[in-house]
């Protein structure tokens, strides 16, 4: 009966293989997408600007390159930002959000139309106390019956105690970010406030001789909001235990109060630690 | 001098002393003629002697025969032994009245005759009326009937009828066993008139399982029997998909099902995520699923009561089943503890897939293993006929390994004591007491943020119902149920002491949910009324704490401007509400009938979900402040037909079903250890309406059914007239499924489903935009199309073993093979849409339909009982 459930459960596991469709879908609404994070490292600072188009539409997005981007603080600091090119603005001069100051991004629409994000304040940044490696054993999908080994990073930071933190946590193989939906790593202390960070990163695989960077960004509770109804939205979706497919909602408005067109994406800020290791040195 | 009351009692003791001589002496008085006369000459000739008062109208002037030198009051106490008339003394005279019938009962318990388990929901008929009854959920019935001869048929889907020839001069009790089809030689076709309880059954929308006959051969997926599987063949029963939890029942949510197992409720029904049911069918005796119409005794969820109970035992011999499968090994015995009073069974059953599982080559496999078990027990006894006892008891374990570090183990366990009492042959009870708890519990292992989750929920139970049958049809229902419900709805601690984890506890919740309950049912001419009400209540206590928000209304954390404390046992808040229920069968004639009714019903505990389907890890919540009861008013109207002698029974229900304090969820609503869920709530209004068909063949070599369901479910937020209605994620305008069993020889039999349903809603993106290299779809409205419609073909070969040995005489043992193929033509069914960036075209969004089971699965099982 063993092997027949064997046979039985190969059949099930084969035959659920995925079939691009087509299907007619609503019209397109066309909105503007926001995507900034101020950091909190000296650096030219970005942000992106481009309008949707239809799902199925067999062009990319379009990018906004005729708009006026500013960043400012709560004390009257104003940032200019220029157009470079794929719908990213960048700042004139370098500059580095400033911990506990809080910022809002404004743009200005070639229709005359304005754009502000609701005001973000710059958490304190938690330092990366040390990077150790991990491993375990995986089958080899190539060669059933064989394994190989697979590093994974363990990190040591610890969550400061008494207020809300909330952390995202970024990783880059060979320079190279990982950017997948499943890599929104997103925490809350609620469950581990004033303790170490748990850190079990097994899904960010290594092999020996790659070089980890790893970033521990404080974000705002609103950007955790906002990250954890994105993943939900990219990676959950059509799955029994997926949520409700829902218009993941921003922090950016029109000004103007004949306008009520929804605005895309996020601008935040994000205190950034940072650390680097190679696997097997 | 005697005081004035002496002389009262005097005076009253003389006129009776006066009153008994002369009834004496003039009694006495022989009568000199005999022979044969009519009443009234009788009577004419007797008034001449004494005094006697009477109606000449209302006597019927039959031949009365007289015996020579017969005293009056000899000829008087035949006359009334012969129900001619009936006579007493009252002062001087003799008054005589036409001879009224006493009522008397017929009463007992129906069993199988082969394992003596109690046959529940058969009909006693009496023959050539509309006069009958069903036997209750422990086997047990009661009719009242003037006094006479009848001819009392008694049937069940199951069994061969049997009728018998009942003189009803006094109270009479039968210990009825009956024989059950599978045993009755298969070309010998159950002989009598199938009954027609469908058409007098007096709780419309009512479908049974019977998880141990026809439906056992119903083909499942890998071979498996199922009663949650078998229930989604039958009409307004549906879930999302194949690999969904929870069933909706006329488009109600999967919270709103009131599911009890030896009336004990289990919470969460389901082991495999869904794929299996918690019942294992080797110990199933009976399935009620109440989808309209709930008697008044049932209350406590929005949509339906499936009730499941389990086998008795044996009470004649032990005898030992199982089976075999791809999916589980199962195993049962039962047997006698003291021959015809008091049995035993046990019975398990162990999932084999995790064994498979690990050995795939596939790493998501290996790393994602899970297996359960469950256990049913049960002991009854029947000292005497007037009771009987039962212990009952079930234990459910599901465990889930999660990538490396991580296991997961759920599970429902119920312990449910019994007793049914028998004051009289009218009076019945059912007192029962129970402890069902559902536990899950998340172990993480991995350091520093090594943890232990769990959450539990308990309920002690106590319920006490009492019939009393006055006639026939005329019965009275009442009692009492209370449900001390405690939620934990979560902790969290450090697994050891290395681990970083927070120690976080959630706030218990302790409800005591309590209802009283009366309900009547009657007949009147052709119409069966069933009408009463159920008081619920709920009230909770301390220890607790009550957030109060900015405004009332709990719109975030942060708008928290006080917090009200409660100590242990103080009360919090109480919730009262009134359930009328009301239902009417009008029997046109015994093959047709109208039924209708109206069922109102208040459901105090919730399921937290905002996933598609459930999933074991969702907490349950009490009404409290912020989440008021939910309120399910339900209006049904249903023709009944049967045709060719009650061969085929046909029927069509309408339904309208309205519910109120609907619960709904914010966007990205966090749920998981959340103090104060209340934030992440909306209410909302849902309703759903519909039409089902149901066409069922019962006998015959080809026996089986069509149920096709036209159905509408919906809700929407807020209170608002004007909002819109969305559908809900579980609506199917059409559902039709069939399933036909054909007895090909003496020991095969083939079997075929074939389901049909519109496809579920799915949302649907306007626009797809890019964030951090991600593309996003963009959605506006939910559920604004369908998948593309649903159908599937099972087919089923069941091979029996030989039933004689090699000289003839029957086998005690029996055994069967179960030969499948789930979704034979190997349709490749959408079960949803992923939206994702083209793997071959950067930046552009595609389309993926994703299936389940994408291609014909085989599947075996093996069957044996001796």
């Amino acid at each position: 009966m063993k092997r027949i459930a064997h046979y039985i459960i190969a059949i099930i596991f084969l035959s659920c293989d995925p079939v691009i469709i087509t299907v007619e879908l609503p019209s397109a609404q066309n909105l503007i997408t926001i995507e900034s994070w101020l950091s909190s490292n000296e650096q030219i600072q970005q942000v992106r600007l481009s309008r949707s188009n239809g799902f199925s539409d067999p062009i990319q997005v379009a990018n906004i390159d005729d708009a006026e981007v500013i960043i400012q603080s709560r004390i009257g600091e104003t940032y200019l930002f220029s157009y470079v090119e794929n719908g990213v603005y960048s700042s004139n001069i370098p500059f580095a959000g400033i911990i506990n100051q809080e910022y809002r991004l404004r743009i200005f629409l070639a229709d005359g139309e304005e754009l502000r994000s609701n005001w973000e304040r710059m958490q304190p940044a938690v330092t990366i106390e040390a990077v150790d490696i991990n491993s375990f054993e995986e089958n080899d999908p190539e060669n059933p019956g064989e394994q190989f080994t697979v590093f994974f990073p363990k990190i040591t930071a610890e969550d400061s105690a008494n207020f809300t933190n909330n952390y995202r946590w970024l990783f880059y193989k060979d320079r190279e970010r990982y950017t997948d939906p499943e890599s929104i790593t997103i925490q809350n202390d609620r469950l581990f406030d004033g303790n170490l960070i748990p850190n079990n990163f097994q899904s960010f695989s290594y092999a020996e001789g790659e070089e980890i960077i790893i970033e521990l960004q404080s974000i705002t509770q609103s950007a955790y909001n906002y990250l954890s109804l994105l993943r939900s939205q990219i990676t959950s979706l059509g799955t029994s235990t997926g949520t409700t497919p829902a218009t993941v909602t921003g922090n950016v408005f029109y000004q103007s109060e004949e306008q009520d067109e929804l605005i895309l994406g996020y601008f935040g800020t994000v205190s950034v630690s940072r650390d680097t290791v190679v696997v097997g040195l | 001098m005697l005081p004035a009351w002496s002389k009262a009692l005097l005076f009253i003791f003389s006129l009776l002393g006066l009153n008994i001589l002369f009834g004496q002496s003039n009694l006495d008085q022989k009568l000199g003629f005999s022979g044969d006369y009519r009443l009234l000459q009788l009577l004419d000739s007797l008034e001449t002697r004494v005094n006697i008062a009477y109606s000449r109208d209302k006597l019927q002037n039959k031949k009365v025969s007289l015996k020579k030198n017969s005293s009056i009051k000899k000829i008087l106490e035949e006359l009334e032994r012969q129900k001619i008339i009936q006579f007493h003394v009252d002062a001087n005279q003799i008054v005589l009245a036409p001879y009224i019938r006493k009522s008397y009962s017929i009463n007992g318990i129906l069993k199988d005759v082969d394992t003596g388990e109690d046959i529940i929901g058969a009909s006693i008929q009496i023959v050539g009326t509309n006069n009958g009854t069903f036997s209750n959920g422990y086997g047990y019935f009661s009719i009242t009937l003037l006094e006479g001869i009848y001819q009392v048929q008694f049937s069940h889907i199951g069994y061969k009828s049997i009728t018998r020839e009942i003189d009803l001069s006094q109270n009479v009790y039968l210990n009825l066993a009956m024989l059950s089809n599978a045993i009755a030689l298969k070309d010998i076709e159950v002989s009598g008139i199938a009954s027609n309880a469908n058409i007098t059954e007096t709780i419309p929308s009512l479908n049974r399982i019977f998880i141990s006959e026809t439906d056992a051969e119903i083909p499942y997926l890998l071979g498996e029997v199922d009663v949650i599987q078998n229930a989604l063949l039958q009409p307004g029963i549906t879930s999302i998909g194949e690999d969904a939890s929870g069933i909706h029942v006329r488009g109600g949510g999967v919270d709103q099902n009131l599911i009890l197992l030896d009336e004990a409720t289990i919470y969460n029904p389901n082991h495999f995520f869904g794929l299996i049911s918690a019942f294992n069918p080797e110990a199933v005796n009976d399935v009620r699923i109440l989808k309209g119409f709930s008697p008044p005794s049932y209350g406590g969820r929005g949509s339906s009561v499936i009730e499941v109970r389990q086998k008795e035992g044996n009470t004649s011999e032990t005898r030992y089943s199982g089976g075999i499968g791809p999916v589980s090994a199962r195993g049962l015995v039962e047997g006698p503890i003291k021959k015809n009073k008091s049995s035993f069974l046990v019975s398990a059953r162990q999932s084999l897939l995790n064994l498979s599982l690990e050995d795939f080559a596939s790493t998501s496999v290996r790393r994602n293993r899970i297996r359960f078990q469950d256990l049913n027990l049960k002991i009854n006894t029947r000292p005497n006929q007037n009771n009987q006892f039962y212990l009952s008891g079930y234990y459910g374990n599901d465990r889930n390994a999660v990538g490396l570090n991580s296991v997961r183990r759920w599970g429902n366990r119920i312990l449910n004591m019994r007793w049914n009492h028998l004051y009289s042959p009218q009076l019945f009870s059912n007192i029962s007491a129970f402890i069902s708890e559902y536990n899950y519990r998340i172990e993480n292992d991995d350091e520093p943020g090594a943890f232990v989750g769990r959450s539990r929920i308990r309920d002690i139970g106590f319920k006490v119902d009492f019939a009393y049958t006055f006639q026939t049809s005329n019965e009275v229902n009442f009692g009492l149920n209370t449900i001390y419900h405690r939620l934990s709805p979560g902790s969290r601690e450090p697994l050891d002491s290395e681990a970083s984890t927070n120690i976080i506890e959630l706030s218990p919740e302790q409800g005591l949910e309590t209802a009283v309950y009366a309900g009547h049912s009657f007949a009147l001419g052709k119409a069966y009324f069933n009408y009463g009400f159920r008081y619920s209540m709920l009230h909770n206590f301390g220890p607790g704490n009550v957030f109060l928000y900015e405004n009332d209304e709990p719109t975030a954390d942060t708008a928290i401007v006080d917090t009200l404390r409660f100590s242990s046992g103080e009360l919090i808040n109480a919730f009262y509400n009134l359930e009328p229920r009301a239902s009417i069968t009008y029997v046109i004639n015994p093959s047709t009938s109208i039924k209708s009714s109206y069922t109102r019903n208040v459901q105090y505990i919730h399921l937290i979900s905002n996933t598609i389907s459930p999933a074991p890890t969702d907490i349950w919540k009490l009404t409290g402040d912020y989440i008021p009861p939910l309120i399910s008013d339900q209006y049904t109207l249903g023709f009944f037909k049967n045709l060719a002698e009650n061969s085929w029974e046909t029927s069509i229900e309408g339904y309208y079903k309205n519910i109120q304090n609907n619960i709904q969820y914010k966007n990205g609503a966090d749920l998981i250890f959340n103090e104060n869920i209340e934030t992440e709530l909306l209410l909302g209004r849902a309703r759903a309406y519909g039409m089902e068909v149901f066409i069922k063949k019962r006998k015959g070599r080809l026996k089986g059914w069509i149920a096709y369901t036209f159905s509408r479910s919906e809700s929407r937020l807020g209170g608002a007239d004007d909002a819109a209605f969305i559908v809900e994620n579980h609506d199917k305008t059409h559902d039709l499924s069939t399933s036909w069993t054909l007895s090909i020889s003496d020991r095969i039999s083939a079997s075929a489903n074939f389901i049909y349903n519109t496809g579920i809603p799915v949302t649907l993106p306007t626009d797809k935009y890019v964030f951090e290299g991600n593309l996003v779809p963009h959605f506006t409205q939910r559920n604004n199309s369908r998948l593309p419609d649903y159908h599937r073909l099972d087919l089923s070969l069941r091979i029996n073993g030989k039933k004689t040995k090699k000289d003839g005489s029957p086998r005690r043992n029996s055994d069967y093979w179960i030969i499948s193929i789930y979704n034979a033509y190997a349709r490749k069914n959408a079960y949803s849409y992923f939206f994702r960036e083209s793997e071959t075209n950067p930046g552009i969004g595609e389309i993926v339909k994703y299936s389940i089971f994408g291609t014909a699965i085989p599947g075996i099982t093996y069957n044996f009982k001796f």
